[in-house]
Parts: C-alpha cells; sequence; structure tokens
C-alpha cells in the first residue's frame, strides 16, 4: 500500500484543493517520490494514512520506470554493484513480488514511501516550512528543487 | 422420612471398641438411655455420632485424627461407623482412621443400593439438613435446652436459622454478591466522586461544543451570505455593464486577457507535470543511470533465464547461435517455440522494467532541453498570468465615463466579499474539524459515564440483593417464629400440666410470658418442647442423640424431664451417667412404660480397649462405676 504522513497531507493541504492540477493524492506523493529517490533520502513514515495500492491512471504507464528508480536508488543505498549478480538478485528479491500487482513486497512498498517522505523533508525545507498555496508557484519551486537534486545527484 | 439411629460400631479408637445394636432385641425402642460413666469414650462417640452425620470429619487436620488413637496399644488404623434407618432402608457412615497419615475419610453403604462407596454419601434429599448447624440441634448437649431460653444467647434464632438454611440467605448470597461488586471495583468500577468528575467534563465539553457549533454555524452563515452578496453583485455588475458599452467593453477586454492568461499558465502546467511524470525522458542523469542499470543488469545476465529478449537478439542476427545461417523460415519457427523457454514471473518484472528504461530513454537523449523550455513557459505564463490579474483588477477600479462610479463601487464591495468569503471558508476548515474531536471526546464521556454507571447500578443491585435477603430471612423467621409459638403455646400445657407456662416471643432466645417466676424445669421443658415443634417442621423426623440430659438438674426436675421426653414424638437416644438415673428415669419409665431401651457401657476389665455391653434394667441400675478420670 502506497502511504502518506499525516503531516504531509496537512502540508499539502491548500494545494490538493486545486483538483485541475493535483486530481488525485498520488500526484503529491509522487513529486515527493521522485525527489526523495533521485536524492536517495529516506525518511521514517509516522502516523501513516493509506492512500492506494497500485500505480494509479498517468502512473501506470511508468511502473517499470518507476520500480527501476526504486532498484538503482537502493542498490546504491546498499553499495551493491552490478557485477555482483548475487546480491544484486538478493535486492531485487527483497524489494519486487512477481505474484503481487504491482510486483512489490511489503519492503518494496515501505521503500517507496520511505523515499516519499524522504522527498517531503527537502522539499519541506527549501520551502522553508511554508505550506505552499499555488500550484503553479509551488511547481516553479518544484521544478528548481529537482534540477539541483538530479545535478546533486551521484550516479 | 422417618430417620432412627440404629446403632455404632467402632474399633481401634481412644474410645472401647464396641458393636452397639441398638435393635439387637428385634425392635427398635424409640428411647435408648446409653449409661457410659466417664471415661468410657462417651463424648468420642458423640462427636463420632455427630461427625457421621454432618461430613464434618473431610475437614479434619492431622492433629485432630491423632487425638482420636488409643492412647495404648496403638494401631494404625480405626473406625467409626454409624447404622441409621431411613424409613424402611438402611444406610452405613463410616469413618476410616489412618494413624500412620493422619488422615480419615467416610465410607458410605445403603441396603437398597449394595456395595460400599468411598467418600460421604448422604441421601440428597437429607443433604439440606446434615449440616453441621443443624446437627447440632440433632446431637447435643442437655444444656442446649436451657440455652435456647437464655437471653444471653440467640440459640432459638440460631435454630429456626439451621432448620430453614437461612445460611444461604445471611451469608451465602450476600457473599457472592460482595465479591461481583469487588470485581467489578478491581476492574475500574467507579465511586460517586469519579461519576461526578465525568459529568463536570462531560458538561464542560458540551459547552465547548456549543461554542464550537455556534461559531462554525456563524462561519457558514457568513459564507452562504457573502457568496449570496457577492453573486448579487456581480449579477449588478453584470447589468451595470449592460447599460454601458464602453465601460463593458473594457471589462470583457480585461476578463478575456486575463482569463486567457490563466488557460496558458494551466496549459504550461499541464505539461509540466507530464514532463515530470516521465522521469527517464526529462532528466538526462535519471535517463542514463536507468540505462546504465540496464546495462549492468544485461553484464550480469539477469534475469538468470531467457527472456523475450533474448531469442528476440538471435533470431535478428545472420546465423544461431550454434553457427547454422537463418532463414526467415527458421526465424518464425524460434518466434513460435521461444513461449516454451520463456522465463519465471520475476525474471518478467526484471524484463518488463528493462524494457520501461529502453522506450523511456530515447536514443538521441532525454528531453531535457524541452523540459526546461516547458518551465521557462511556465514562469511566463504565471507572470502574464500575474499581470493580467493585476490588468484586470487596475481596470476595475478605474473604470472611467459614465457608470464608472457605480462600477468601482460594486467592485470594491466584490473585492471585500471576496476576502470575507476567503475568512469564512478558512473558519470553516478550522473549526469542522477542531468540533469533530470535541464530538469524539464527548463521546468517549459518556461511555465512561455509562460504565461507571453500570457499576453504580451494580452497587445498587448488590445492596437491593442483601436487602432482599436479610428481609427474606426477617420474613421467614417471623413467619417460623409465629406458627411456634402458637405450636409451642398449644402442647406446653397439655405436657406442663402443673405448672402450664406460655412462651411470650421468640427474639435471639424463647421468652416466656412469666420468665422471672419460671422454674427451672419449666425453662428445660420449654428448651425440649421447643426443639421438637421446631423439628415438626422439618421434612424429615430426626431423632435426639443427647449427652447428658438432665445433668445437675435436681430430681424433681429431673423427672418433670423425664415425663416430658415421651411427648416429643421422636427417638430419643440419651448419654447418661449413674448419677443421672435418680428423677429422670423414673420419671421417663412412668411416661414411656416398658418402650425404653437400657445399656450400659464400661471398660472390659480384660481389655481396656475392649468395651463391655451390658443390656437390661437391671444392669443399669446396679452399676455403680462413675470413674473420674475425665471424659475420654
Amino acid at each position: 500500500m502506497f502511504k502518506r504522513s499525516e503531516e504531509h497531507a496537512r502540508f499539502f493541504k491548500e494545494l490538493s484543493k486545486d483538483k485541475r492540477v493535483f486530481q488525485m493524492e498520488f500526484d503529491l506523493w509522487y513529486l515527493c517520490f521522485l525527489v526523495g529517490v533521485t536524492k536517495g533520502r529516506r525518511e521514517g513514515l509516522t502516523k501513516a494514512v493509506d492512500m492506494i495500492g497500485y500505480f494509479p491512471g498517468r502512473y501506470s504507464a511508468q511502473e517499470g520506470v518507476l520500480l527501476a528508480m526504486l532498484l538503482r536508488a537502493e542498490l546504491s543505498a546498499k553499495g551493491v554493484g552490478l557485477e555482483d549478480r548475487t546480491a544484486v538478485q538478493s535486492v531485487v528479491d527483497h524489494l519486487i513480488d512477481p505474484a503481487t500487482r504491482p510486483p512489490l513486497t511489503s519492503a518494496g512498498f515501505r521503500a517507496f514511501n520511505e523515499y516519499a517522505a524522504g522527498g517531503y523533508e527537502i522539499l519541506r525545507e527549501k520551502l522553508m516550512g511554508e505550506p505552499p498555496r499555488e500550484p503553479s508557484t509551488f511547481l516553479v519551486s518544484y521544478s528548481e528543487v529537482m534540477n539541483q537534486t538530479v545535478d546533486e545527484a551521484r550516479y | 422420612m422417618e430417620i432412627s439411629i440404629l446403632g455404632w460400631k467402632s474399633f481401634g479408637l481412644r474410645c472401647p471398641d464396641i458393636s452397639l445394636d441398638l435393635a439387637a432385641g428385634g425392635k427398635l425402642d424409640s428411647i435408648a438411655l446409653v449409661q457410659m460413666p466417664n471415661g468410657t469414650g462417651k463424648t468420642t462417640t458423640l462427636e463420632l455420632i455427630k461427625a457421621c452425620l454432618d461430613g464434618s470429619a473431610e475437614r479434619w487436620g492431622r492433629g485432630k485424627v491423632l487425638g482420636f488413637q488409643r492412647k495404648h496399644n496403638r494401631v494404625h488404623e480405626g473406625s467409626f461407623a454409624l447404622n441409621i434407618k431411613l424409613d424402611d432402608d438402611r444406610l452405613t457412615i463410616e469413618i476410616a482412621f489412618d494413624f500412620q497419615e493422619g488422615c480419615c475419610g467416610y465410607r458410605t453403604s445403603k441396603a437398597s443400593e449394595g456395595g460400599v462407596r468411598d467418600g460421604w454419601k448422604i441421601p440428597v434429599d437429607l443433604r439440606a439438613y446434615c449440616t453441621e448447624q443443624f446437627i447440632n440441634l440433632v446431637v447435643f448437649d442437655g444444656e442446649l435446652a436451657g440455652r435456647l431460653l437464655d437471653r444471653k444467647q440467640t440459640e432459638a434464632e440460631k435454630a429456626i436459622d439451621a432448620l430453614c438454611d437461612l445460611d444461604f440467605l445471611i451469608e451465602g448470597i450476600p457473599a457472592w454478591a460482595d465479591s461481583l461488586w469487588r470485581d467489578a471495583k478491581r476492574e475500574g468500577a467507579l465511586s460517586d466522586i469519579e461519576i461526578s468528575r465525568i459529568k463536570k467534563s462531560i458538561d464542560e465539553v458540551q459547552e465547548q461544543k456549543e461554542k464550537l457549533e455556534h461559531k462554525l454555524q456563524t462561519a457558514q452563515r457568513a459564507l452562504e451570505e457573502g457568496k449570496s452578496k457577492r453573486q448579487d453583485l456581480e449579477n449588478q455588475r453584470s447589468t451595470e455593464l449592460e447599460k454601458h458599452e464602453e465601460l463593458k467593453k473594457n471589462h470583457e477586454y480585461a476578463e478575456r486577457e486575463h482569463r486567457q492568461a490563466k488557460q496558458r499558465l494551466d496549459d504550461s502546467i499541464d505539461q509540466l507535470m507530464t514532463k515530470l511524470v516521465e522521469p527517464a525522458s526529462t532528466f538526462i542523469k535519471i535517463g542514463n543511470s536507468l540505462a546504465a542499470l540496464k546495462e549492468g543488469l544485461d553484464k550480469a545476465r539477469l534475469p538468470e533465464v531467457s527472456s523475450r529478449q533474448f531469442f528476440e537478439e538471435i533470431v535478428e542476427q545472420d546465423c544461431c547461435i550454434c553457427g547454422t545461417p537463418f532463414n526467415d523460415q527458421m526465424r518464425g519457427h524460434v518466434r513460435e517455440q521461444m513461449g516454451q523457454y520463456l522465463s519465471s514471473e520475476t525474471t518478467s518484472v526484471l524484463n518488463v522494467m528493462k524494457d520501461s528504461i529502453v522506450k523511456a530513454v530515447s536514443p538521441n537523449g532525454p528531453e531535457v532541453v524541452e523540459f526546461e523550455m516547458v518551465l521557462s513557459h511556465m514562469k511566463s505564463a504565471l507572470q502574464d498570468s500575474y499581470k493580467a490579474s493585476q490588468r484586470a483588477s487596475q481596470a476595475k477600479s478605474h473604470y472611467s465615463g459614465p457608470g464608472a462610479e457605480e462600477m468601482r463601487g460594486i467592485e470594491q464591495k466584490i473585492g471585500q466579499l471576496t476576502g470575507q468569503i476567503e475568512a469564512a471558508e478558512r473558519m470553516v476548515e478550522q473549526l469542522a474539524p477542531k468540533l469533530q474531536s470535541v464530538k469524539s471526546r464527548q463521546d468517549a464521556l459518556d461511555e465512561q459515564l455509562a460504565e461507571a454507571q453500570d457499576a453504580k447500578r451494580l452497587k445498587q443491585k448488590v445492596s437491593k440483593l442483601k436487602q432482599i435477603c436479610s428481609d427474606a430471612v426477617g420474613l421467614v423467621r417471623d413467619n417460623v417464629k409465629g406458627k411456634m409459638l402458637d405450636d409451642c403455646n398449644k402442647m406446653l400445657p397439655l405436657i406442663l400440666k402443673d405448672n402450664p407456662v406460655q412462651l411470650k416471643r421468640i427474639e435471639g432466645a424463647v421468652q416466656l410470658a412469666d420468665q422471672d417466676n419460671a422454674s427451672v424445669g419449666q425453662t428445660l421443658a420449654v428448651g425440649y418442647v421447643f426443639l421438637a415443634r421446631l423439628f415438626a417442621y422439618a421434612t424429615h423426623n430426626f431423632p435426639f442423640v443427647v449427652d447428658s440430659p438432665v445433668g445437675s438438674l435436681d430430681n424433681s426436675v429431673r423427672e418433670q424431664i423425664g415425663r416430658l421426653i415421651p411427648s416429643l414424638g421422636r427417638q430419643f437416644v440419651a448419654f447418661t451417667i449413674s448419677s443421672e438415673r435418680t428423677g429422670f428415669v423414673p420419671g421417663l419409665e412412668g411416661a414411656a412404660g416398658d418402650g425404653i431401651a437400657f445399656l450400659t457401657i464400661q471398660r472390659s476389665d480384660r481389655d481396656l480397649n475392649q468395651a463391655a455391653l451390658l443390656w437390661g434394667r437391671e444392669a443399669f441400675y446396679t452399676f455403680h462405676s462413675d470413674k473420674e478420670e475425665g471424659d475420654v
């Protein structure tokens, strides 16, 4: 299950009212995940609330890419080189459950949620703790953060 | 049921061994006088008869059991068996002693059922009476009759309680109810103070809730009114605009410009979001890292088992891996057959992942330039939208020409209302969750109060139950006392013809109408009559087994008592010493005739552990041995 914290919900409360831009809760959660998984920052989830159990809407087509981003981040976090086939297979088995849709173990879901929580923390810090109110101004700030995060990423 | 003592057997105990059959002569006399001098086991025998009837030996400890062992020539085992007649059936209750282990146990046999059963197996319909309290009224010493009239004691009332088994109402049910209350208290039942505290909290929370509800209603009303007024003003504005062509044109132009700028902004936002949803193609570094991941997985030959990609790559070659040149037919065959060799599910997930990467990462590199363009376009659209909004606001506040004044006024009001509406919306948003929280707290307190009140109701019920039991005891006692008074007062003149007395009341003890002037004999007679009448209420007819029925009374009184006994209407087994013969036995014989069994028991000269049993009146009267060795 994809989850977000109550604090995340409170922070993005004004933004989420604009259903034209952010049609689903998942939209803002995804933006946080993107930042978190690119930075490689995971944070524990406190007072988590269930959102959805699959990649909804336009995100379902990106499932493979998002799984790959998660795998890449986890391999990097665990210091596993791609040449170490056994270790890579172990990380894959830890995150992937082919019998489920999406093919994620509970550890896989937890990793997704914690990278999203990490991304939320980064955004909150960058926005000085001030909850965003306008989607357009937020997305401008977000894009700057994302660009910076990608630039700083050590791949 | 008619219950009579038939006899007893004793072996290996501190009282001499004996086998006594009160019906040995072929008939069971209603009166049996058992003369046992001091030291021949009278007290022990009575104690054991009582234990057979009330089952109390089950609770004897080691010390008590060993106390029944012989002082000389000790044996390891002993027994005492009481034979009882129950209408036409016979019951034997035996207490078996194991002096090595220091314990004892019962064995019961019933003639109608055959066999011997371990345990104290009194018939079910007798059990209610075979309690220690009641049996104390069956097997008693002669002083009980006097104690029934002793104002300092409550023996008469206790006797009624025992007969009616009121102990269940006096002790049993109240104790059980108290234990329920104690358990409830342990589980958190609350006192009145706690209930008051909860009620006070409920009142405070209710007040809080009402205030919040009032605020919320006010905010909601303000919001509705604000929206309604704004709508009216907007309608008014439209109407005004219709009146003034120039104004309308300027207004529409500003609004259109603003709308268009907003639309451009919305479009650029959508484009940006679309880019962000495709990160591999949007950010070059992400795309490259995923491509590297895919390459690494390929090199590591992960997944292990062949994938569709593997076969596709093979058939694209000129030759098969075995070296055979491919033709189209062979390629078709491979594609048809490759399904048999495709991978497990995990493998397919990895392959889907790799396929996604391939599709997402454009061969010409990620569309990062396009992302920057979209972002730049969005920033520009944002600025434009802001400016257009500003211009629209300015246009509204700088209306000129006819109708401008009115329009400016309307726009100003709309602006103010919009501010108020937004404030009201924020207020509603803040208050709604607070109100919900207060309502939840109120529900929790209501539940707490209900639990506490349930506990209080439990306490009230416990008190009520105890009161009912107490009232029931009172009613039963009053009922029985009333009947006893009537019965005794009817019987007494028949028995004490020369010195009749009447009962006044039964309060704790039996009280005579003229107690201060009642003689010892009268008092004792009343006691026996009371017991006899009391036993008449019992379902079954129990015997009296009395130790020293006349004890230290003088001869005239003894004679009175002696004459009284046969009229009690039940088996009377009296244990006497020789000094009680005078007065009592003649009085008894005078009333009972020859319906008396005379027995004399003493320790055998040859073996002190054996009893010598002498039957008959002569032996009874001529026996002189009153050895003062102390009761055994």
